[in-house]
């Protein structure tokens, strides 16, 4: 039995809301095209109904479920048709959709390294729960942190920026919102989006300089103040970046070198940027060979060297 | 450790299952009921973990059914004997447990490799009982038989934690190597490495540790034994510290991990190592659980202790900003420093330690307003920290080396007076009298040295007081003095570090007196006796020097050619003062070897003097009437150097390149039609090309000729241009002095722009002293100070006394002199100059001018008209002084109304046609007329006149 105040619209007839099925349909086309089989079973198992408990103890399977203006619609087979109905978000205590399994299979194919494979799968899925998240678990949108590196390494950052930008508000936390953090700042620093990429970074910086260390933010900082020729301020980021880096190896480490040495010749410290050159080369730190731009400084760096006599 | 093991009870290798349903297999017959309910109780504690339970149980098993056949039965025996030796080991009952070990072994003694672990548990019961030679006996014959890899390597890792304890570190060390040479997983190999870091540590071997660093795999290490790697870590580095190895201290430094992340990676590393536990606790138990086991247990401990511990990361951080600082990498370290500084997760104490440390490195790295004002903002955050004293001196002592020395003298003396009793107290007052004497005021200076000297008179610190305590006598040229303190303090000092400073500086005072053999003496005894100290070079090129005074031309050649090309900017003078001794003695070919060595040097090309070079060797093959060869030299050094600012003889090279033009470049083809063609030509081309360097000695040679020729008044528009379009940064040092006089006696602000630029960079060089006139000058011009600008002079005539502002500065010295009314010391110093046979010509002119002005001002009008007398007879090849001083005699005699004298002097003036366009035709009449008016009215009193002086 339905709760008073539930909204109840009972509409009768066919085609109403297609949601899943329109997706599970073969004339939808998604990104990255599966094995049929494979795109068969994951579209069959994110079709099964879905259970939504209301606070009142009632709840309703539906196969249907969208998000709009704060009402929850959910459709539902009724008497041959379909009947939808509307709830307001704030009498929902839960929703479970269904693909528990296809997460394991994509968390499989990501461990795997089956990057397209994953993909693939993560897709389907991002698809199916994209306009549920705020109303679901934190650890779903979470779960979508890795979707949005898949498609970053995929050369498409402007779609996981969108991602990103898709799941951020529901990612609360610190661990998680890092993540996040540093996929859309690889996203706007490739899509050379300085302004976003300077504020990302100096938040991130200032949030995370104690923490666990990460060179990024520190790399593409520096980096962008370099290209709008703020040689002092280039140094001292890329600097920071090292100094507050405590691994050998750390991430984007020899970024944060080449930054540096590269600066420090711009501002005429030339046996500074020696300094900083060698300090790679006895770190076994490979100059970067991403991006390509900052590549080819390196034969520019050693040239000036040379001419300084100090190479 | 009871508790312990009961509290990891259910990570435990299920020993249980080992030989349980054994127990009840068919072919065992259990006679005693009550015997087999015991054996359940036991299993039953076993089952639940509680071992020590377990353990009793079968201790109480034995002792009641020890005699008993069923409880002898062999079957049942093989079957419990196992299960029983790791129950009591497991209940650290090692004795019980050792004997179990041993029946077990002895039962087994023909199946070698079952007898694996039984072995093991042997060592390790020994090892539990402190008995590490029979210890190291049994893990040698488990890791002799032992066929897994794994278990070999774990048996040689406590092997050698054995030897270790044995103090047998070689062994240990040999037996990990071993250990590293086998199949063993990554795990059990990091362990390993990072045992054998902890071996080399306690012996001491840091070069060893060193290398295993540089082997190790630190993201495995940090991975499988987190702890143990990091403190290893830290603990070498700590130790490479103290012994002053500061860059491989940071290395180790900057491979710790801060506490938080530490606590991470052990927490990961306990999830790992609890899912491989509880994979492999399903199976049989072994070597390399019970090792999973134990590593476990040390994790679990690591981080329990990691929650409780203090945060080490701040110290962390605090000394890899000193190794930073330490390496000469100052801007590493300030910008660790200053995140330190500002980190609020950090305490006060370490914020204030980075704070005070920040204002360090950025004094290291000479960013003084930086430094002061981090300095200021640490006063202001602190105020009662104990380190604000030395904070204050670190300020005074970098407003000293930006020779902002007045400054530095008003913190040093609020230190002195507001902390009496600090131990820094010396060192302040050294440091306040070492500032006066930077500011000659040598009186209070001495003052400092000498309440210095009563802090401690015993310190190592007297020495350098005492020692600057004689050069303030050397330096107010009281060489006398200073020698005396010098003589005592050599005979007081053999032994101190400061000896051969002690010796040089006094053979200094020597050469000063023309006691030229005591300062030889003292020099070749100084340059035997410490060849390597930074001093010799100096000392070898004062010595060369006494030789040439002495004439001993060869003496000097071998003492200037013993300093080597490394040795500085000494190298440089003695190169080109043995260039001048060739010169001297004609030896054209030795000097242009000279020459052609130092062009030659590997690093000739950033050497500072090569364009100087170039002409001197252009010059010598002009000597030979080689002027295809000479010209090529200059044209040399012009291209290559006549646009840099730090090039040198580029003027002298040009007008040796004037000379040479009419005769060796003018026929050629290109060439312009004559040498101010080919200026005008190159000066145009130099400003279109952007040579600005090129443009602005170029103009500046110009206007130097200019202002020697009467003929050529653009001398000045040419430094304006100058100043007009080439940046300060791109001049070389003349010019900078050139443009900065032309605006100085205009008496523009700008100049003073060019001097600090001219002092600032190039403090060694002889144009500075364009910047001491100039700045006196302005002192004059603008601030109306004369004791300022006399300051400045002094500057001058100590710094710079060969520069060409010399008659000048004598000049503007006596008529500042004149302004302060010191009329005495003006006299003095204006007979000297009038002595002085460089000054000859227009310089004395404009001396007698001088005396002539003082006598005025001094009263006494009879003796200003006789040298204006002077110059209008002597000097009247320049008609404008001449002129002046029948003018300003006219004007004196009216003053003593001699009318018939100031008459004369007029008609003399009026007679000089010259002189006509030298003074106003109007006034000049006026004043006839006035005078002959005056002389009709007085005339019987004419007779009185005073005669002009001869």
């Amino acid at each position: 039995m339905m709760p008073a105040s539930t909204v109840r619209s009972l509409l009768i007839g066919m085609g109403c809301l297609l949601l899943l099925y329109q997706a599970a349909s073969s004339d939808f086309n998604f990104e990255i095209a599966l094995e049929s089989d494979v795109h068969e079973e994951i579209m069959t198992e994110l079709s099964r109904p879905a259970l939504i408990r209301l606070k009142n103890g009632a709840h309703i399977i539906g196969h249907s479920v969208k998000l709009q203006d704060q009402q929850l619609i959910v459709g539902t087979s009724s008497q041959g048709g379909e009947a939808r109905f509307t709830f307001d978000i704030q009498q929902l205590e839960q929703i479970q959709l269904p693909g528990k399994t296809v997460q394991k299979q994509a968390l499989q194919a990501l461990q795997n390294q089956q990057s397209q494979l994953a993909r693939g799968i993560l897709e389907r899925l991002y698809y199916q729960r994209v306009n549920l998240l705020p109303l679901l678990p934190e650890a779903e949108s979470q779960f979508f942190i890795a979707y949005a590196e898949a498609v970053f390494t995929a050369n498409d950052a402007a779609a996981a920026l969108g991602i990103c930008q898709k799941i951020q508000a529901q990612v609360k936390s610190k661990l998680a919102q890092r993540q996040l953090q540093l996929v859309a700042l690889k996203c706007y620093d490739q899509l050379q989006l300085d302004q976003n990429s300077i504020s990302l970074s100096q938040e991130f910086i200032t949030a995370n300089r104690w923490q666990q260390h990460n060179g990024l933010a520190y790399y593409v900082l520096a980096k962008t103040y370099y290209k709008q020729e703020a040689y002092q301020s280039s140094l001292a980021t890329a600097l920071e970046g090292i100094v507050l880096d405590t691994r050998p190896f750390g991430s984007y480490l020899n970024a944060c070198y080449a930054i540096a040495a590269l600066s420090a010749l711009q501002l005429k410290q030339t046996e500074y940027a020696h300094c900083l050159y060698l300090d790679m080369q006895k770190s076994n730190l490979d100059w970067p060979t991403k991006p390509s731009a900052l590549a080819k400084f390196e034969k520019i760096l050693i040239q000036q060297l040379t001419e300084h006599g100090l190479h | 450790m009871i508790l312990v093991a009961y509290q990891h009870a259910q990570y435990r290798p299920k020993i249980w299952r080992w030989g349980f349903f054994a127990l009840f297999l068919p072919c065992i017959p259990i006679s005693a009921q009550t015997l087999q309910n015991q054996i359940d109780q036991a299993f039953e504690f076993l089952k639940q973990g509680a071992i020590l339970a377990a353990h009793q149980q079968f201790t109480q098993m034995a002792a009641d059914y020890g005699m008993s056949e069923a409880y002898q039965k062999k079957e049942l025996q093989d079957q419990l004997r196992p299960i029983r030796a790791h129950t009591a080991y497991f209940a650290q009952d090692f004795p019980a447990a050792l004997d179990l070990y041993q029946k077990w072994i002895q039962t087994e003694k023909s199946n070698q490799p079952a007898l694996i672990l039984p072995q093991f548990q042997l060592a390790r019961c020994y090892q539990a009982l402190q008995n590490s030679e029979k210890a190291c006996h049994h893990y040698q014959i488990v890791h002799t038989h032992a066929r897994d890899p794994n278990e070999a390597a774990i048996a040689k890792l406590y092997h050698a934690k054995q030897l270790h304890a044995l103090k047998q570190y070689k062994d240990a060390q040999d037996l990990l190597q071993q250990a590293l040479l086998g199949k063993a997983s990554t795990f059990i190999r990091s362990a390993i490495q990072v045992y054998a870091l902890k071996i080399a540590l306690t012996a001491e071997d840091l070069k060893y540790a060193q290398d295993l660093v540089a082997e190790i795999d630190w993201y495995a290490s940090i991975q499988y034994v987190p702890r143990e790697f990091t403190f290893i870590l830290m603990a070498l580095a700590d130790e490479l510290y103290q012994r002053g190895n500061f860059a491989a201290a940071l290395e180790c430094y900057r491979s710790v991990l801060p506490q938080q992340q530490l606590r991470e990676k052990i927490n990961q590393a306990i999830i790992i190592r609890s899912h491989q536990i509880k994979a492999a606790s399903h199976s049989s138990y072994s070597i390399r659980l019970q090792y999973a086991q134990e590593q476990m247990d040390f994790l679990t401990a690591a981080s329990l202790s990691l929650s409780s511990e203090p945060d080490y990361s701040a110290s962390l951080y605090l000394k890899m900003g000193q190794c930073w600082l330490l390496t000469g990498r100052h801007q590493e370290a300030a910008i660790l420093f200053r995140q330190l500084s500002a980190a609020n997760s950090f305490s006060t104490e370490v914020r204030s330690q980075a704070h005070y440390r920040w204002v360090l490195a950025l004094i290291e790295g000479q960013l003084w307003d930086q430094a002061k004002a981090c300095a200021q903002d640490f006063m202001r955050a602190y105020p009662a920290h104990p380190l604000q004293p030395e904070l204050r001196y670190l300020v005074a002592q970098s407003l000293e080396r930006q020779s902002k020395f007045q400054a530095a003298i008003e913190i040093l003396e609020s230190l002195i007076k507001n902390y009496p009793d600090h131990a820094h107290q010396q060192r302040w007052q050294f440091s306040c009298g070492y500032s006066y004497t930077r500011l000659e005021s040598f009186e209070s200076a001495r003052t400092f040295y000498r309440s210095a000297l009563l802090v401690d008179p015993q310190s190592a610190l007297s020495i350098k007081i005492r020692l600057w305590q004689a050069l303030s006598y050397d330096f107010a040229g009281d060489h006398a003095t200073s020698q005396t303190m010098l003589e005592q303090l050599q005979a007081a000092a053999r032994s101190a570090p400061l000896y051969p400073e002690i010796l040089f500086r006094l053979a200094n005072v020597y050469y000063a007196q023309k006691a030229y053999s005591k300062s030889q003496a003292i020099l070749i005894d100084l340059c035997d006796q410490f060849p390597q100290h930074t001093r010799n070079p100096q000392a070898r090129v004062l010595l060369g020097d006494i030789y040439g005074i002495r004439g001993q031309l060869e003496n000097a050649l071998a003492s200037y050619k013993g300093i080597g090309p490394q040795q500085g900017s000494s190298f440089e003078y003695a190169l080109f003062q043995t260039v001048k001794i060739y010169k001297m003695m004609e030896q054209l070919i030795p000097m242009r070897q000279q020459l052609e060595h130092y062009l030659a040097l590997p690093d000739a090309a950033n050497r500072p003097r090569v364009s100087e070079a170039l002409y001197w060797l252009g010059w010598s093959y002009a000597q030979t009437e080689d002027h295809t060869k000479a010209v090529k030299h200059f044209e040399d050094a012009l291209n290559r150097f006549d646009d840099d600012p730090q090039a040198q003889a580029i003027d002298a090279i040009l007008n040796a390149y004037q000379s040479y033009y009419p005769q060796t470049i003018q026929n050629r083809p290109e060439a312009p039609k004559d040498f101010i063609r080919w200026l005008d030509i190159r000066t145009q081309l130099a400003l279109q090309e952007g040579h600005l360097t090129r443009y602005a000695r170029l103009q500046n040679f110009r206007a130097q000729k200019a202002q020697k020729s009467t003929a050529d008044a653009t001398g000045e528009a040419r430094l304006l241009l100058v100043h007009q379009k080439v940046p300060i940064e791109r001049q070389p040092p003349n010019t900078l002095g050139s443009v900065g006089l032309c605006l100085a006696k205009r008496g523009y602000r700008s100049a003073q722009k060019y001097f600090d630029y001219l002092l600032n960079n190039y403090p060694e060089r002889p144009e500075r002293g364009a910047a001491y006139y100039g700045q006196a000058l302005l002192a004059q011009k603008r601030k109306k100070d004369p004791r300022l600008a006399l300051s400045q002079l002094k500057l001058f005539f100590r710094e710079t006394p060969l520069h060409d502002c010399l008659a000048q500065a004598h000049l503007l010295e006596t008529e500042l002199l004149i302004q302060i009314k010191d009329f005495e010391l003006a006299r003095t110093k204006l007979m000297t100059f009038l002595a002085d046979k460089r000054f000859r010509g227009k310089n004395h002119a404009f001396a007698l001018q001088q005396y002539a002005v003082l006598e005025t001002q001094a009263g006494l009008p009879k003796r200003a008209i006789a040298y204006w007398q002077r110059i209008y007879t002597l000097y009247r090849a320049h008609p404008e002084l001449v002129a002046q001083a029948y003018w300003e005699s006219y004007l004196l005699f009216c003053q003593l109304e001699d009318y018939l004298a100031a008459e004369a002097s007029l008609v003399e003036m009026q007679n000089d046609i010259r002189l006509g366009e030298h003074c106003q035709k109007a006034e000049f009449e006026a004043a006839l007329k006035k005078v002959r008016i005056e002389i009709q009215n007085r005339q019987p009193l004419s007779s009185a006149s005073a005669a002009p002086m001869s």
